[in-house]
């Protein structure tokens, strides 16, 4: 396979930064928490997605290729490009048209988000057999924990020859052999390590030569804001080796907080553990169109029915739904994705469906879509059901006396057709001066 | 009304009590676990229904040794002692 090249010009965002959604959401939940592991191992495929499709369709291998990125509207541009394509002057960002005017036999690909998530989860699969401490940071991009491994796998290079060796389970061996892997003290250390690696040859630091490792490394590998990034360049700071010779004073004078941390990290004296990852399993639900949808009205519809369905079920045992995604397998093949972390967990239909039409009005499906899937994948704290009760409708406008409002009329719905009758009852009144307790009220069958 | 059905809202269950000298209850068997009765807020009693079946009630509202309130009634015709829902 050809070399490809990577869409940052120096080292892409660091996967320390609280960048991806599953990462923010487990934040909030305060899952994954604890010790983690000190010794990191980082393995990175750049381009991962755009690799994926290049071992899809073979014949692509030896042309100019790019990956369109999936945000929407009329002017598009590229996520990711083949070393063809850049030779061409064709570059990640760039408009369709613009690529297009550079490379006139561009071959333009839709991602196709449910395929590279499936590899990515094989993955996950696999590397969980070797390390509990299994830590994902984005497609292409896993961290593992390996204090305790030296006893089952040996040393640290027969560890990494190990954790390389199983991918060829889930991976095909270009693949494998474009992957890049570093182990050092703490996640930093490991990425910095892997970044710098080439394919083929891992790079395994040493506790006691951690610093001068990191000494010669660019400062562009600090998970710090691209504003102190962009100001460290102009003051002709380079690499961390020139960060530590600025006193720390003055950086914490210049940059605040992030100037301390920037410094921390380049002195090796911040250890981020790779944490074990969490992975709750995902409620999902899932409609086959009879013919394929494009009109946004049915699929908002249909997003309506699915999430009712998904809330429904009984594995999501009451948990709010802190992240969702919505999936369409694409007419003509390929697939479609939005999601969406939530700032406050919910479990109320309205509240996610808002979320996810703003997501599907922002990267509109590019075909039209013969299967959609709502899945929910990280979840909060249990819901509470107070929209049962809600005394308004969609409009706000408040229910008269005696009407059942819209939720609990699909809720009493949903249970019937599970249970075959409704399990809900209404208190009334029965001989509400009696002397006697249990003659004061009843359970009336509730079923508007 | 056809297809509602009606069901009874708080219907008595008999539990084992334990009582002092004067007839007020100390401790009593909740579930698996033995609670203490720390203090008896009110006590009442009620005989009515003598025409047909008569029904005669000595109630009591203890306070359980972990906070909750709880309404108990000694059956004074057939014997036994009956808690009625769990708040006060």
């Amino acid at each position: 396979m050809r070399s490809i090249r990577t869409r940052a010009a120096a080292l892409p965002s660091s996967p320390l930064e609280p960048g991806s959604g599953p990462a923010r959401a487990r934040e909030r939940t305060g899952q994954g928490t604890g010790r983690g592991s000190r010794s990191a191992l980082c393995l990175w495929l750049p381009t991962f997605e755009l690799r994926l499709e290049l071992v899809r369709s073979p014949a692509l291998d030896s042309t100019s290729v790019a990956l369109l990125s999936s945000e929407g509207g009329t002017r598009r541009t590229l996520w990711q490009v083949s070393e063809r394509a850049a030779e061409a002057g064709v570059r990640p960002g760039q408009l369709v048209s613009q690529a297009v005017s550079l490379c006139p036999a561009l071959t333009l690909l839709e991602p196709d988000p449910a395929h590279y998530d499936a590899a990515q989860d094989a993955l996950l699969e696999v590397l969980s057999v070797l390390t509990p401490v299994v830590e994902p940071a984005g497609r292409g991009r896993i961290f593992l924990g390996m204090d305790g491994l030296g006893r089952l796998y040996g040393s640290p290079r027969h560890q990494v020859r190990r954790v390389l060796s199983a991918l060829f389970r889930v991976l095909p061996a270009p693949l494998v052999a474009a992957t890049r892997a570093g182990l050092a003290p703490g996640r930093f250390a490991a990425w910095v390590a892997a970044a710098g690696a080439l394919a083929g040859e891992p790079v395994i630091v040493p506790e006691d030569a951690l610093r001068p490792f990191l000494a010669g490394r660019p400062v562009s590998a600090l998970p710090v804001d691209e504003t102190v990034l962009e100001r460290l360049d102009r003051l002709g700071v380079r690499t961390l080796g020139e960060l530590l010779r600025i006193p720390a004073p003055a950086l914490v004078a210049q940059f605040g907080e992030q100037g301390a941390r920037a410094r921390a990290w380049a002195a090796g004296e911040r250890i981020d553990p790779v944490r074990p990852w969490h992975r709750p399993r995902p409620v999902r639900a899932t409609l086959d169109f009879p013919v394929p949808v494009g009109q946004v009205e049915t699929l908002h519809g249909a997003l309506d029915r699915l999430l009712e369905r998904a809330l429904a079920k009984s594995e999501r045992r009451g948990r709010s739904v802190a992240a969702a995604r919505v999936v369409g397998r694409l007419e003509g093949g390929g697939s479609w994705m939005v999601e969406a972390v939530l700032r406050d967990p919910s479990g109320h239909r309205e509240a996610l469906a808002f979320v996810l039409r703003t997501r599907m009005g922002l990267a509109p499906p590019p075909r039209a879509v013969e299967t959609l899937t709502v899945e929910f994948y990280h979840f909060g704290p249990p819901a509470d059901q107070g929209a049962l009760f809600d005394r308004k409708d969609d409009a706000g406008r408040e229910l008269s006396e005696g009407e059942i409002p819209y939720s609990l009329r699909s809720a009493v719905r949903e249970l019937k057709l599970r249970l075959g009758h409704s399990p809900l009852y209404r208190v009334v009144e029965v001989d509400p001066m009696s002397r006697i307790p249990e003659r004061r009220h009843a359970l009336l069958s509730f079923d508007p | 009304m056809s297809g509602k059905r009606i069901r009874p809202l708080g219907t008595p269950r008999e539990v084992r009590v334990s009582m002092n000298t004067e007839g007020t209850p100390t401790a009593v068997v909740v579930g698996r676990r033995t609670r203490r009765v720390s203090t008896v807020r009110e006590r009442w009693r009620i005989d009515d229904e003598w025409w047909r079946t008569p029904l005669a009630r000595d109630y009591a509202v203890g306070v359980l040794d972990d906070g909750r309130p709880l309404t108990l009634y000694r059956d004074l015709v057939e014997g036994g002692w009956w808690v009625q829902g769990e708040e006060g």
